[in-house]
C-alpha cells in the first residue's frame, strides 16, 4: 500500500527541488513549504527510509507518528495558504491555530501508554486505547477540515488544472472519514473483520488524491515556466548549429545553453545577417531548420507589418 | 548589457507581449515625433541594406526591406528604432569607409552573440568571417562600429523584453 506514498513522494520531491528558486518570491513560498512538509511527512511514515531509522533519532518510542501527523497537517496548511494567495482570499486565521491543532493532537497522544518500540503498525497496535482514538480523530479531522476548505476555495475551477486539483482533493476527506471510522470501529468492535477493510482503504484514497494534486501542480509548473518551449528552442538551436557547423559538439553546446530563447533568437538573426552580407543563400535544409527555429518567435511577430505601415 | 540601452528601454516602457504598433506608439511618446513605418521606396532585394531611418521636419520614417522572415524583418525595424532612440545615426562616414565595414559590422554583431552565449555555434569562424582588424578603421568608422554595436544590442534587448512571458497568477504561486 505504501507504493502510493512513494509515488506521491517522488512527485513532491521533484516539485520541491525544481521550485527552489521560487523561494525568492513571497507569493510562491507557501506552496514550496507545502511540498517541503509533504516530503518530510511521507519520509516520516517510513515509506522512503525504514521507520526504525527515522524514529531512532526521537528515542524509538513512536514519537515519529506524532511528528508525521504534525508534518501532514502543516503541509496541507501551507497548501491552503498557497491556494488562498492564488484566489486572493484571506489566509487561515493565524499560525496559532496550527499550534492549537498540534497541541490538540499531542495531548491525547501523550496519554497513549507503552508507546515503544518503533512500529509500522503503531495505530493498529494501540487502537484499544482511547488516547490513540482521540489522537487519530483530531488528526484526521484537522486534515479533512483544511482540505474541505481548499475544496470550497477551488469550487469554481477556471481552467483544467484547477479542475484536476479539485479532483485530487476530493478523495482526501473521504480517506480521513474512513480512517476515523476505522479507529472508532476497531476500538469499539475489536473482533469485527470490516475494520481491517477500512484500514486498507485509507492509503489508496489518501495518496492517490495527493498524487493527483501533485501531478496537476507539476503540469502547472511546466506550463507556466514554458518548459516545453525551452526544450524545443534547445532542440532546434542544436539542429541549426549542427547544420551550420557539422559538429556534434557544437550542437551539444547549443543544446546546453542556459538561455535557449536568447540563443535561438541570436542564431536566427545571425544567420539571416550572414546570408544578406555574403549573398550566399541557405540550403533548403538550412532554410527549413532556421524557419523552424524562428517559428518559436512567430507568436510575437504576428503583427501585420503592412497594417502598421503608414 | 549596456546600461544606457537598459535605461532607454525602461524609458520607452517596452513590455512583454507588445506588438510593433504598441512599440512604435511608445517610442513616439518618448521622441515626441510621429514615426512612420514606410514600405520600401524601391526594391531592396539583393542589397545588404535591410532597413533605414530618416529624420524629417515633422516625422521620422522607418524603411524596411522585404524579407521572407518576419522575425528578421521585425529585428531590423527594432534596430532602426534603436537608432532613433539612441540618436546614433552616423552621417559622417564616407562610402569607402562604409564598404570597408560591411564585414566587420557583422563581426561585431557576431561578437555580441558570442558574449551573449559562449558557444562556438555562433563564433565568427562558423561563417568564415574575418576577425575585425580595428587598426584598419578610421575614427569615424570606429564610431560607426560602436554605435552599430550599441543599436544592435538595443534590438536584441527589445526583442528579449517583448518575448518575456510574465508569470500568470497560477505561475506566481505554484511555478
Amino acid at each position: 500500500m505504501k507504493q502510493f506514498a512513494v509515488i506521491a513522494f517522488a512527485i513532491l520531491l521533484v516539485l520541491l527541488l525544481t521550485r527552489l528558486s521560487s523561494l525568492k518570491r513571497p507569493s510562491a513560498r507557501p506552496a514550496w513549504l507545502a511540498t517541503f512538509f509533504g516530503c518530510l511527512a511521507i519520509i516520516s511514515i517510513g515509506a522512503v527510509f525504514p521507520l526504525p531509522l527515522v524514529d531512532e533519532a526521537l528515542g524509538g518510542t513512536n514519537l515519529i507518528n506524532l511528528v508525521q501527523s504534525f508534518l501532514t497537517v502543516t503541509a496541507f496548511w501551507f497548501f491552503r495558504d498557497a491556494v488562498s494567495i492564488f484566489y486572493q482570499k484571506p489566509k487561515l486565521r493565524s499560525r496559532w491555530t496550527l499550534l492549537f491543532i498540534v497541541v490538540a493532537m499531542a495531548v491525547p497522544f501523550l496519554f497513549i501508554h507503552d508507546r515503544g518500540p518503533t512500529s509500522n503498525t503503531f495505530m493498529a497496535d494501540h487502537v484499544d486505547q482511547l488516547g490513540n482514538v482521540m489522537y487519530n480523530t483530531v488528526y484526521m479531522l484537522a486534515v479533512a477540515a483544511i482540505v474541505l476548505d481548499l475544496i470550497r476555495l477551488l469550487r469554481h475551477p477556471a481552467d483544467k488544472i484547477q479542475t484536476v486539483f479539485l479532483v485530487g482533493l476530493f478523495p482526501i476527506p473521504f480517506a480521513c472519514a474512513v480512517e476515523i471510522a476505522y479507529v472508532v470501529t476497531a476500538h469499539l468492535l475489536p473482533y469485527w473483520g470490516g475494520a481491517q477493510l477500512l484500514a486498507d482503504a485509507f492509503y489508496p484514497l489518501f495518496y492517490v488524491g495527493v498524487s493527483i494534486v501533485a501531478i496537476a501542480w507539476t503540469t502547472a509548473m511546466i506550463r507556466e515556466r514554458g518548459v516545453i518551449n525551452r526544450v524545443l528552442w534547445k532542440l532546434r538551436s542544436a539542429q541549426v548549429a549542427y547544420l551550420l557547423k557539422r559538429s556534434h559538439l557544437s550542437a551539444l553546446r547549443a543544446f546546453r545553453s542556459k538561455k535557449p530563447d536568447e540563443l535561438a533568437y541570436a542564431l536566427s538573426i545571425q544567420i539571416r545577417n550572414h546570408e544578406i552580407h555574403t549573398q550566399i543563400p541557405l540550403s533548403h535544409r538550412q532554410e527549413r531548420a532556421v524557419a523552424r527555429l524562428e517559428s518559436r518567435f512567430l507568436e510575437l511577430s504576428a503583427a501585420d507589418l503592412t497594417a502598421t505601415a503608414r | 548589457m549596456d546600461k544606457h540601452v537598459e535605461e532607454v528601454l525602461d524609458q520607452v516602457g517596452a513590455a512583454p507581449g507588445d506588438d510593433l504598433e504598441t512599440v512604435l506608439g511608445k517610442v513616439e511618446a518618448v521622441v515626441g515625433m510621429p514615426l512612420r513605418l514606410e514600405a520600401p521606396m524601391h526594391k531592396w532585394s539583393g542589397t545588404p541594406l535591410t532597413a533605414a531611418m530618416a529624420f524629417h521636419e515633422r516625422h521620422i520614417s522607418l524603411f524596411y526591406a522585404p524579407h521572407r522572415s518576419l522575425v528578421y524583418q521585425l529585428h531590423c525595424i527594432y534596430h532602426e528604432i534603436g537608432h532613433v532612440l539612441l540618436q546614433t545615426e552616423c552621417r559622417h562616414i564616407s562610402k569607402t569607409e562604409m564598404n570597408a565595414l560591411s564585414i566587420p559590422i557583422e563581426g561585431v554583431i557576431t561578437a555580441y552573440a558570442r558574449k551573449l552565449n559562449p558557444t562556438e555555434t555562433i563564433a565568427s569562424h562558423n561563417f568564415d568571417l574575418h576577425e575585425i582588424d580595428r587598426t584598419r578603421l578610421t575614427p569615424a568608422a570606429r564610431d560607426f562600429e560602436a554605435s552599430e554595436e550599441m543599436v544592435e544590442n538595443f534590438a536584441y534587448a527589445l526583442a528579449a523584453r517583448i518575448r518575456e512571458r510574465p508569470l500568470t497568477r497560477m505561475g506566481e504561486v505554484f511555478a
